[in-house]
């Protein structure tokens, strides 16, 4: 195939922002790779080789397997025995659905080296690509025991819990999350949208409302352009004051500050001009559900 | 509920296309009928429109209510209501509804008798559909989920051809779900772009 009109050093620059991002995109790697970059291997000098570590990860995730090995292969032919590389070879078992070959690879990575840390992330993942999300609950909260401060892990735990439906273990994670990153304002949300979740919790509904309500709260404050943080208090400032509970000053407060949050709403959509949804229609179409007409 | 059910190339093109552009994840939305105006001669349930959801955590209750209060808001004046759940689960090989599909599902039905649960069969998932991916079911007397008989499931003609085609041409990098919306409220979850495509692509496959 020809390569395309792409020029190989933008290719190459986006791949680089790519991986330092953290982010796969792995359809549009393979495309700049097949299209573009296994064309000029020979200028990349050193990087080339993350650049292959890259289109394995790719190769995989869309399942070109053909293209992935490729490069699996020069990987191997360049690092004997390195463990970077036999991870990739695990990951390719786990794409094979060959798990417990898979499992074997990490295992031995480990057993050579205590502290990989992404060996121990992989099992989790052979787990969980088989569908044994309790089992990959277990492995995790083993990981975790001792690479504590692993934020993206903590997130994950906290992801396979909702899956389960353990909302109480879910809110943990996120309370972790939020101990070591005080300041973001998505782990706020997060926590706020699970607390809220709760309310059925025979025993306190109203207390997981009012803490739903703190936290959407703080995330409208850490980030006003937060729109599910402004939707959240709006919905919990109206559960909590609609209870019965709730002493008539605190109706009055969370009242208001439900109009507030519908105010903003509405704010938010006519600023950005959208015809998804017309920012006075929100009054309307939200109204319905403020507890203000009620009371 | 023993009736048919119909699906139009959009309703299932919008599914598809959600679920084709978040691989990774489980998606899920909602199906919308025209209301039953009291008419109870028709035994056939037309699902004609799909709104897509989410895509990012489907367990939580929040935004789904303030995503099933707008979406009524919106349909009410051309008399469309909510009839129904889809989702599709993260595993490949996994169609089964979970605790969140047949609770979101059960809610829907206390609304709406007709209500049906749609799961999508990943594996049939494909650049060339053979047959609609999709397993659809209804709540029985006995208030269980039971699936139906391919024979009573009908997709508009030509669909199939019509959303392979949009598979292959990547169309599905433009279809917004309601996570979209909420992170850039620019972004519409009626999809009137596919709607327009859809239009234009059906047109030419009748001529």
């Amino acid at each position: 195939m020809a390569s395309l009109d792409l020029d190989w050093e933008e290719v190459r620059e986006q791949l680089r922002a790519w991986r330092e991002d953290n982010t796969r995109h792995s359809e549009e790697v393979i495309d700049m790779w097949e299209y573009c970059l296994k064309h000029y291997k020979h200028k990349l000098g050193d990087e080339r080789w993350m650049v292959e570590e890259q289109v394995v990860v790719a190769g995989l995730d869309s399942y070109r397997l053909d293209i992935a090995e490729h490069s699996l292969v020069a990987l191997n032919e360049q690092f004997p025995g390195s463990l970077r590389v036999r991870k990739l070879k695990g990951m390719r078992l786990e794409a094979l659905e060959r798990f417990d070959e898979a499992m074997d690879v990490y295992d031995s990575i480990i057993r050579q080296d205590e502290t990989n840390s992404t060996a121990r992330k992989r099992k989790v993942a052979v787990l969980r690509g088989q569908g044994r999300i309790a089992d990959a609950i277990k492995e995790l909260t083993e990981y975790l025991k001792i690479f504590m401060s692993d934020g993206e892990a903590w997130q994950e735990l906290c992801d396979l819990y909702l899956k389960e439906g353990d909302y109480s273990k879910a809110a943990f994670c996120m309370e972790e999350l939020i101990l070591t990153n005080p300041h973001n304002h998505l782990y706020y949300t997060r926590y706020a949208e699970i607390k809220y979740t709760q309310r059925r919790d025979p025993k306190g509904g109203l207390d997981n409302m009012e803490i739903a309500r703190s936290y959407f709260c703080q995330a409208a404050k850490l980030n006003p352009g937060n729109v599910r943080a402004l939707y959240g208090l709006f919905l919990s400032c109206t559960q909590v004051s609609s209870s019965t509970k709730c002493s008539a000053q605190k109706k009055k407060e969370t009242q208001q500050l439900a109009t507030w949050a519908l105010k903003e709403i509405a704010d938010r959509y006519s600023k950005c001009r959208t015809n998804a949804m017309d920012g006075s229609k929100i009054l309307e179409t939200f109204g319905s559900l403020s507890i203000t007409e009620k009371a | 509920m023993s009736g048919d059910i119909s699906l139009t190339c959009t309703t299932l093109a919008k599914m598809m296309l959600h679920a084709a552009r978040y691989p990774q994840s489980a998606v899920s939305g909602v199906v919308l009928a025209q209301a039953r105006g009291g008419d109870t001669t028709s035994n056939t349930v037309a699902l004609v429109d799909t709104v897509p959801l989410f895509h990012l955590q489907l367990s939580l209750a929040p935004m789904l209510e303030v995503a099933l209060t707008q979406i009524e808001q919106r349909y009410k004046s051309e008399g469309l209501v909510i009839a129904g759940y889809y989702q599709a689960n993260e595993h490949i090989k996994d169609n089964v509804p979970d605790f969140v599909a047949l609770k979101i599902a059960e809610k829907i039905a206390e609304n709406n008798n007709d209500a049906c649960l749609i799961m999508i069969d990943n594996k049939k998932l494909c650049l060339n559909l053979q047959s609609a991916p999709v397993i659809v079911s209804q709540l029985t007397s006995e208030g269980k989920w039971k699936s139906k008989e391919k024979a009573s499931v009908h997709v508009e003609a030509g669909s199939l051809d019509v959303i392979s085609q949009l598979l292959q041409h990547k169309v599905q990098h433009d279809l917004i779900d309601f996570d979209n919306h909420l992170d850039d409220l620019t972004c519409d979850w009626s999809n009137p772009h596919i709607d327009k495509l859809l239009t234009t692509l059906t047109a030419a496959a009748q001529d």
